[in-house]
């Protein structure tokens, strides 16, 4: 935290480079791209003038994550935020995986958060077999022990 | 595309981070739970009371065998944390006055009939082996509709002997209700013509936890247990469920229903639970207990507790029951959860009940034994039901509040009142604060009016009127009404046909009584006084041991182990 107040104060706006997994780089003021704690560790380990090296994060991905980090350093109103949100969210499910995934790497947890949840609603209201179907999940239960857990767990079938 | 995450294992950076994380999070977890002491809010204060070692006079008691006859497949379940510290904190649950020895004790869920069904075979096949006296339990899944209900069904029962020395044998069962959907869902075709690489298999545990804890209803929950066997032991952990709990605190994605249970005989039925309540889940059409497997129809409720359910074969003796147990998870007043994955719970019997004299045994799992105590004088009498609060059964003798504590019974303390007296009255808890409602009639004037009282403060022992209504100032909608109060406000002579009946335990405005077969509802606020609703049979009337309160947690509790 140190640093980056020493940073900013030097320059008004600081823009930090930040490089996706496919060699595109994105220019970020610091502000905003410090809400990921881990640019901001990157960026306190002396990354900061140099160009920060995301490796699990495609240029895509990163696009739809500057937007996100951009936005939320706005200033915007906690309603239009939520309402922002909503919207950002809304997206196929392979972007929002690809969103969750670098969400988790580069620890935005508001943001994880966010997604977690857009996730848990599409969850929601759904039978196992539509549950597996939509996020590709492999039923690993035998027959017998899925029958049982049913059993177990019927209430919630009903 | 491939999934993203199988790329970033290359990375070990990224491992590290990760982990971090996670680290982060268990820590932030434990820090959080050292507040757990703190004063609780309004809503957990029932909940806590200290508690210490027993030392409770045994009187005698040979080991039960516990038998376990159908356990669930948990064995793939995650290593998890080390039990929660909270065993100094615990509440009860305590259980309505009860007319009948507990003979039997049954410990389960609230039942729905149509799981009734499912259960009823297999619980028979469980005890033919077993004594007699052994009952059941039965459980489960609660209401058809939405949220709660139960996997397991268990059972705990005791063997009577004689001159109510109770029950030195104690089982318990579990086992749980088969589901008849033989045929597996059709897909849905929104998802069948979908193809997509996003993949929930190769999420790592943590994210996958953060989805999972975010699911709006308990229900989806115990579903999505179905769906893998990595969900099916991430959703198993006490680390699960803790999350998910703190995650609908916070977020209040739903409120604990709650509702009053009316538990009445049918001939045709028997033992019916007669549920009421706005809470579009609790159906209206009641709960029979028919599929507890012997007894028909004579196996009744003692006591509900959240979501378990104390039940015992009728034996039509007089006296009173209660079942007390500490919560399985707690709050702290920043809304993080605590899971008690000790909690106990301790069965009193009140075996006989004299003027100057009550006769207790208390049912310790640890022990698997019965311990017999006398409460003699005077100030133990019985003037009102009894409720569980702050860890202790209370009930009101007619001046003071005696709040028993059986997992510690030389921690029995009483609590003063500012009033006294009155005609019926009845104590409850609502929305954590202890209350107490009885008719008064002023002095010369020969009015009666509905007082309704709220311990403000447990430990100085201060109460405020919150209420104080004039029969001849209520609002009555239909005639019939009209005519009860009318005839109300005439001051009988110990005999009076409109009685207090109980508090709802999550709103303060509104108090239920009942009159002959009639259950009447008064709003505090609106003064409306309605006729919710009858017994279905003539010439039936609402006992007061007949109800019960309940409100269903979060999580469903598991049924304590005996062990």
């Amino acid at each position: 935290m140190a640093s980056s107040e020493s940073t900013t104060t030097s320059t008004t706006t600081k823009v930090l480079r930040l490089k996706s997994s496919d060699n595109e780089i994105f220019g970020v003021e610091e502000k905003a791209a410090l809400q990921s704690e881990t640019i901001k560790s990157l960026a306190e380990d002396g990354y900061s003038e140099d160009v920060i090296p995301l490796f699990n994060v495609e240029k895509k991905t990163l696009a739809k994550i500057v937007e996100w980090l951009n936005k939320h350093a706005s200033g915007s109103s906690k309603e239009e935020l939520k309402r922002w949100d909503a919207d950002f969210v809304d997206v196929d499910k392979d972007v929002l995986y690809d969103l969750l995934l670098a969400s988790n790497y580069l620890n935005i947890e508001v943001l994880l958060h966010q997604l977690a949840q857009k996730v848990a609603d599409m969850i929601k209201g759904k039978k196992p077999e539509e549950i597996r179907q939509l996020f590709g999940i492999k039923n690993d239960f035998t027959p017998e022990e899925e029958a049982e857990i049913r059993r177990e767990n019927a209430w919630a079938f009903e | 595309m491939l999934a993203a995450w199988l790329r970033s294992p290359a990375s070990a950076f990224d491992h590290s981070v990760s982990s971090n994380i996670l680290y982060n999070k268990y820590m932030g977890f434990s820090l959080k739970k050292e507040r757990a002491n703190r004063q609780k809010k309004a809503k957990t204060r029932a909940r806590e009371c200290s508690m210490a070692g027993d030392s409770e006079k045994s009187s005698r008691g040979r080991d039960i065998q516990c038998l376990l006859v159908s356990s669930c497949s948990n064995n793939k379940r995650r290593k998890t944390e080390t039990p929660s510290s909270s065993s100094s904190e615990q509440s009860i649950l305590c259980l309505n006055d009860l007319r009948f020895p507990l003979i039997e004790e049954i410990l389960g869920r609230v039942p729905t009939s149509k799981s009734a069904l499912c259960l009823q075979k297999l619980a028979h096949e469980s005890l033919a082996t077993m004594s007699p006296f052994l009952v059941f339990a039965s459980v489960s899944p609660t209401f058809l509709c939405p949220k709660w209900e139960s996997d397991c069904l268990r059972t705990m029962a005791g063997d009577d002997e004689k001159q109510g020395t109770v029950a030195d044998q104690l089982s318990l069962l579990v086992s749980s209700c088969s589901n008849k959907r033989t045929k597996t869902e059709t897909p849905s075709s929104s998802s069948s013509s979908e193809v997509s690489n996003f993949s929930l298999n190769d999420l790592q545990v943590l994210l996958t936890e953060e989805i999972l804890q975010r699911l709006p209803a308990t229900k989806s929950a115990f579903l999505c247990k179905c769906v893998c066997k990595n969900w099916y032991s991430l959703i198993s952990t006490p680390y699960f469920v803790r999350r998910f709990i703190t995650q609908h605190v916070k977020h209040q994605y739903e409120q604990n229903p709650s509702a009053l249970f009316i538990n009445y005989w049918n001939r045709l039925k028997g033992y019916i639970l007669f549920p009421v309540s706005d809470e579009p889940m609790f159906k209206r059409s009641g709960f029979d207990l028919n599929f507890l497997p012997e007894r028909n129809g004579s196996v009744r409720v003692s006591a509900i507790f959240n979501d378990l359910m104390l039940c015992r074969v009728d034996k039509k003796r007089d006296t009173r029951a209660g079942f007390v147990c500490e919560p399985y998870y707690f709050e702290d007043n920043q809304g993080d959860c605590t899971i008690n994955s000790k909690y106990r719970f301790r069965v009193v019997h009140f075996a006989r009940s004299k003027s100057q004299q009550i006769v207790l045994r208390t049912y310790r799992p640890e022990t698997r034994q019965w311990y017999r105590s006398v409460l003699e004088g005077p100030e133990y009498r019985w003037h009102s039901n009894v409720v569980a609060y702050n860890g202790k059964l209370l009930w009101y003798n007619g001046s003071r509040i005696f709040a028993y504590d059986p997992f510690n019974p030389e921690l029995s303390t009483f609590v003063d009142c500012s009033f006294s007296l009155g005609i019926c009255p009845c104590i409850g808890v609502c929305q954590g604060f202890l209350r107490l409602m009885q008719f008064t009639v002023s002095a010369g004037l020969h009015r009666k009016a509905l007082d309704i009282w709220e311990l403000e403060d447990y430990t100085t022992q201060k109460w405020s009127l919150k209420h104080k209504i004039y029969l001849d100032a209520m609002i009555t909608e239909r005639l019939l009404i009209k005519q009860i109060i009318d005839d109300e406000k005439i001051v009988h002579d110990g005999n009076d046909l409109l009685k207090t009946l109980s508090f709802l335990p999550n709103n303060r405005d509104v108090v239920y009584f009942s009159f002959n077969a009639f259950l009447i509802s008064y709003n505090c606020q609106t003064r409306v006084v309605k006729v919710v609703d009858s017994l279905p049979f003539k010439g039936g009337f609402f006992g007061i041991e007949m109800k019960f309160c309940i409100e269903l947690p979060l999580w469903p509790t598991p049924i304590p182990k005996t062990d």
